[in-house]
């Protein structure tokens, strides 16, 4: 699976946050790969620089903030259960009182989806926030869309 | 010889004229279709995405960007979806006639005719070096904790902080050397304007940038960040503000002349924060009853979790928010784009430290609150 992994490299944009933001810890890009006929896995890869670290979707209020993706309702395809991640690193953060699952150097993020039509184009956003041990970052949105043919 | 340069400078113009857009000209091996070339692009904020065939491999991409930013080329070199193997090149789009060329992909072409790309290879290979001495020395101690009382551990470390702290030095060194450069320019962003940046000297080095570069997108926006930290500089009176403590009641900056007050921005979710605040705690806790204050400004979005933590960390000061995440008034007013970050203002309203961690902040505030 790993190595089939098809990254859609016209969307590795090396420095697309260039003016964002001073600091861009955190790059994404993304991919997709067809299952079958009807069924596809869009990836979404963070690359991120060693010392910081990216948080799991499945963290717990209370702590830092967690990585959500959010896919609007579309006519062309619907979502096939939850985006799913690798297993994070856990430790028990003293300062929050909890485990904390994160993400470092790089990971990607998976949706199932099923094609209505044969294609589709998904379009999707990833809230996430990104620290390392002197500082946070301000969480930030960025918008995605991937092309399934 | 004389009329030679006097029609260089006839054309001069119409030379300019026609750097009015870009032309990427590339050449990759003998590929024919169905190989495709795409060219890809942030612009405005939207992405830009061409894309052409590919012609004994050539191809070509026109167009024109505002400001230089960062691209791909990919080259398709078959039919198949994309694979596993990639052949992508990253490069600065500039308005140029940029060549792109490779025997074979494109992720080995050498670039020609756009200066940009010239002056950031001149500038990788300058670092190169060191940065590999730099991440050969990371992946060795990845996942290590640290181990102040092993003597590796702390060779390790201090090197590494040498080798960051030439790096540095590298970078100014190339800043200094090229004021007409935009990756200089950049460089300068990621360099000099970083957390807890002094604007006085950053403001020095800025300004030897050439006027075209200061009034380029990014050299306005550098010019931004500095007079904004500058607000918040030693020296400056601190920018008042109004926002409301836990209970919905109104705390006013102003309201504290005649104290030492610590402006201390945070939020529940920020591990490094609350990692602080027991050093915080202590520094209050000693002077306590002095004319000393502290205004905790959290960056939530939330205020269980905010309220939540206040109890947790046993932060007895004042605390204020709007809620409203990094998108907190008085943050956006004093230019907080990482946290913590903190700010010390004295009885005057005048502020006269900042950042202030660890035991720094202790004895700093121990020497000034009598």
């Amino acid at each position: 699976m790993k190595k089939s992994l098809l990254f859609v490299a016209i969307a590795i944009l090396l420095g697309t946050q260039l003016h964002a933001q001073i600091l861009t810890p955190v790059k994404w890009s993304y991919g997709f790969k067809k299952i079958s006929k009807g069924e596809a896995v869009i990836f979404m890869k963070a690359t991120i620089e060693e010392g910081w670290h990216l948080y799991s979707q499945t963290l717990k209020e209370g702590g830092p903030i967690k990585t959500t993706f959010t896919f609007p309702a579309s006519k062309s395809y619907a979502l096939v259960g939850k985006t799913i991640e690798p297993t994070p690193i856990t430790r028990n953060e003293k300062v929050f009182s909890m485990d904390v699952s994160f993400f470092e150097h790089s990971v990607v993020f998976q949706q199932k989806i099923k094609l209505k039509t044969g294609q589709a184009t998904v379009k999707g956003t990833v809230e996430y926030m990104t620290c390392n041990d002197k500082q946070c970052l301000p969480p930030e949105t960025i918008e995605f869309s991937v092309a399934v043919k | 010889m004389k009329k030679i340069i006097l029609i260089t400078f006839c054309l001069l113009p119409f030379l300019i004229k026609a750097q009015s857009g870009y032309t990427i000209t590339g050449k990759v091996g003998a590929l024919n279709p169905p190989a495709k070339a795409y060219l890809v692009y942030m612009a405005q904020g939207k992405k830009v995405i061409d894309s052409v065939e590919v012609n004994n491999g050539a191809f070509q991409f026109k167009g024109s960007v505002q400001s230089p930013v960062s691209a791909g080329i990919t080259i398709k070199h078959d039919a198949a979806p994309f694979g596993k193997n990639i052949d992508v090149l990253g490069l600065y789009l500039e308005n140029a006639n940029i060549k792109v060329s490779s025997p074979d992909s494109v992720k080995r072409a050498i670039i020609k005719g756009s200066i940009i790309n010239d002056e950031n290879k001149e500038l990788n290979r300058t670092l190169k070096p060191l940065k590999d001495k730099i991440n050969a020395l990371k992946i060795a101690w990845t996942g290590v904790k640290p181990q102040p009382e092993n003597p590796a551990y702390v060779k390790a470390a201090d090197s590494l902080r040498k080798m960051i702290a030439e790096e540095k030095a590298i970078y100014m060194n190339f800043i200094g050397s090229h004021p007409n450069s935009y990756i200089a320019l950049l460089s300068f962003n990621n360099i000099a304007l970083g957390y807890n940046f002094d604007p006085k000297v950053a403001e020095k080095e800025f300004n030897k940038f050439s006027a075209a570069l200061k009034a380029s997108d990014l050299g306005k926006q550098e010019t931004e960040k500095i007079a904004m930290a500058k607000k918040r500089e030693n020296g400056a009176t601190a920018m008042d503000f109004t926002q409301n403590d836990v209970n919905g009641k109104p705390v006013k900056l102003s309201d504290f002349r005649g104290k030492y007050v610590l402006v201390d921005f945070w939020a529940s979710w920020c591990g490094p924060c609350r990692a602080e605040n027991p050093n915080v705690v202590k520094a209050y806790n000693q002077l306590k009853g002095k004319n000393f204050e502290i205004i905790g400004i959290s960056l939530d979005d939330k205020k269980d979790p905010w309220i939540k933590a206040i109890a947790h960390d046993g932060l007895p000061w004042v605390q204020v928010s709007d809620l409203k995440g990094f998108k907190n008034e008085v943050a956006l007013q004093y230019g907080i784009d990482a946290i913590p970050q903190n700010v010390l203002v004295d009885p005057n309203g005048i502020v006269i430290a900042k950042n202030l961690r660890g035991d720094e902040l202790l004895t700093k505030l121990s020497a000034l609150v009598k």
